[in-house]
């Protein structure tokens, strides 16, 4: 037992913290039966419904929202479906290639193609991360703003709970933590059951008709291509793939960490399509709702579904923007250790590991701050994480199929041919809307 | 109130040092025995010393690079356009 401990200190700190948690998955798998069969799935879950809840962040949330009283009960309802194996078969990805490589996505890029390729991803990343954390933090403010808490008093606090989860607390209880965050965005499903006479019919009937409320117009192909951006965002890819390693999943948990990223795929679509339904019941229809804000809609359903209803919304947009702001700021700390070769591990203890938190807690700040600017240009900021983002998706996702096929590092992991068909068509959807959205900004009446 | 705390820290690990010894199984009770083997499987190293060889860009990877390559260049000036549009 000794000797066992000795070699235990013999390790790196942040490597000796995953080898107990290891060891005890390692017990685990000793044990036959469905109880600790059970045990030990929740035990390596975690990672991808995290990345699927936080992935429903507060841009996320009002893009939901403006989506159902743009479009209201019809195509978006049966297209939130269809993104559940969107997600799943992008983000299992980065499951199969941790686990194998024991890498993280910055490093993988970095290393196998480069510095020019490895410096452009870290780079996008870290700007739409700090773009994206702004819209997290506008969130939170919103949200709190409902409950009676000034902007100043909301960013601060949100700044101080962040730096305290991201600084002292070892990968294990990190995710346990941020799980339990996490679990606060299932509270949009409740909320559906207050709607007032909701017509269940018109909701089944949306999977048969897919109607297109206004027809095919360039207001539709932004909003397709916003919900398709809130579905896959490029800090997931880094995320996962990084939080894989840290937690130090190995190829013996890659069925359990598929099973993860199914079911956080299937909350985060039930969840979107929980918002859907209740802006599209509730605000669809009334005049201006093809042009309303997030306040404004709360408003309005805060007249129509009463205040308890209202609050729980705002509730769900600030857990929302936290949630995705712990995630967000790990996935820059993680890829700028990894890109530049430092330690890279939530188990860091802060005084050790500073140099591994500066870059995600410095995001955090930056937005934090930037925030409390009076009139910031929030539609011009949406855009621009949008453009971003649209720019370097079919990027990352390039890199994620050449790794994946790379017999070299991937073995016999490497993508079926199903995943590749999959995942190709998906590159061409990205592309191709991107393309649309991109010749319509040139030509803005094309599609009237 | 520090040594409380690296107290429990210690009982943690202990607890489960001893849970590992007591268990019956093979792999468990001899772990110390394949201590090497289950840091390699488990991937408990320092993968910053380990290097890791570039891949060679031929074929269809370097098609698929031009590719994306002129993809940026397409958004780039896409987004420059709609950019100035707003301003």
């Amino acid at each position: 037992m000794k000797e066992l401990k000795d070699r235990l200190d013999e390790l790196p700190v942040d490597i000796k913290v995953r080898a107990i948690d290891r060891l005890k998955i390692h017990v685990m798998r000793q044990k036959y039966g469905y109880f600790s069969r059970v045990c030990l799935l929740f035990s390596l879950v975690g990672p991808g419904i995290l990345v699927m809840i936080a992935d429903n962040d507060a841009g996320g949330v009002i893009t939901y929202a403006q989506t159902g009283s743009i479009f209201g009960l019809g195509f978006f309802i049966p297209f939130m479906v269809l993104m559940l194996p969107v997600a799943y078969i992008v983000q299992e990805m980065t499951v199969r290639l941790g686990a194998v490589t024991h890498r993280g996505h910055a490093e993988m890029i970095w290393k196998r193609y480069g510095k020019f390729w490895g410096a452009f991803s870290l780079a996008d990343l870290v700007i739409a991360n700090i773009l994206t954390l702004i819209t997290e933090f506008i969130g939170i403010t919103l949200g709190m703003q409902f409950f009676g808490v000034s902007p100043i008093a909301s960013s601060i606090i949100a700044v101080i709970v962040v730096f305290s989860i991201q600084l002292f607390l070892r990968y294990y209880t990190w995710e346990w933590i941020s799980l339990s965050i996490a679990a606060l965005n299932l509270i949009f499903i409740p909320l559906v059951f207050f709607v007032p006479h909701l017509n269940w019919g018109v909701v089944a009937d949306s999977f048969k008709t897919w109607h297109i409320s206004g027809g095919i117009s360039s207001l539709f192909i932004y909003v397709v291509l916003a919900n398709l951006g809130t579905t896959i965002a490029p800090w997931m890819l880094f995320f996962q793939q990084s939080s894989i390693v840290d937690k130090g999943l190995t190829v013996k948990d890659i069925r359990d960490g598929q099973i993860d990223t199914f079911v956080g795929s299937t909350f985060m679509v039930i969840v979107a399509i929980a918002i859907v339904i209740i802006t599209g019941s509730v605000v669809h229809g009334i005049s201006g709702s093809s042009n309303l804000s997030i306040s404004q809609i709360m408003q309005i359903i805060s007249e129509k579904m009463g205040i308890i209803p209202m609050k729980l919304f705002a509730l769900g947009l600030i857990e929302a923007g936290l949630i995705a702001t712990i995630a967000i700021s790990a996935s820059t700390s993680w890829a700028a250790g990894e890109a530049l070769g430092w330690p890279k591990s939530i188990n860091l203890p802060p005084l050790q590991g500073w140099y591994f938190y500066v870059p995600g807690l410095l995001s955090v700040l930056i937005a934090g701050t930037v925030v409390l600017i009076p009139n910031i240009p929030l539609g011009f900021l949406n855009l621009t994480v949008q453009v971003i983002a649209s720019i370097f998706m079919p990027a990352a996702m390039l890199f994620l199929l050449l790794l994946l096929n790379d017999k070299e590092i991937m073995g016999e992991h490497t993508n079926k041919r199903w995943q590749n068909i999959s995942a190709f068509i998906i590159v061409g959807f990205l592309i191709i809307m991107n393309g649309l959205y991109g010749v319509t900004v040139v030509f803005p009446h094309l599609f009237g | 109130m520090a040594s409380d705390k690296k107290k429990i820290k210690y009982n943690r690990e202990d607890k489960m040092l001893k849970k590992l010894n007591n268990n019956n199984s093979q792999d468990g009770a001899n772990l110390e025995k394949y201590w090497e083997n289950f840091v390699k499987e488990e991937g408990l190293l320092d993968y910053n010393k380990i290097p890791l060889q570039r891949a060679e860009i031929s074929g269809w990877v370097k098609f698929a690079f031009w590719f994306l390559r002129i993809y940026i260049v397409v958004m780039v000036i896409l987004v420059i356009i709609g950019f100035s549009r707003i301003h």
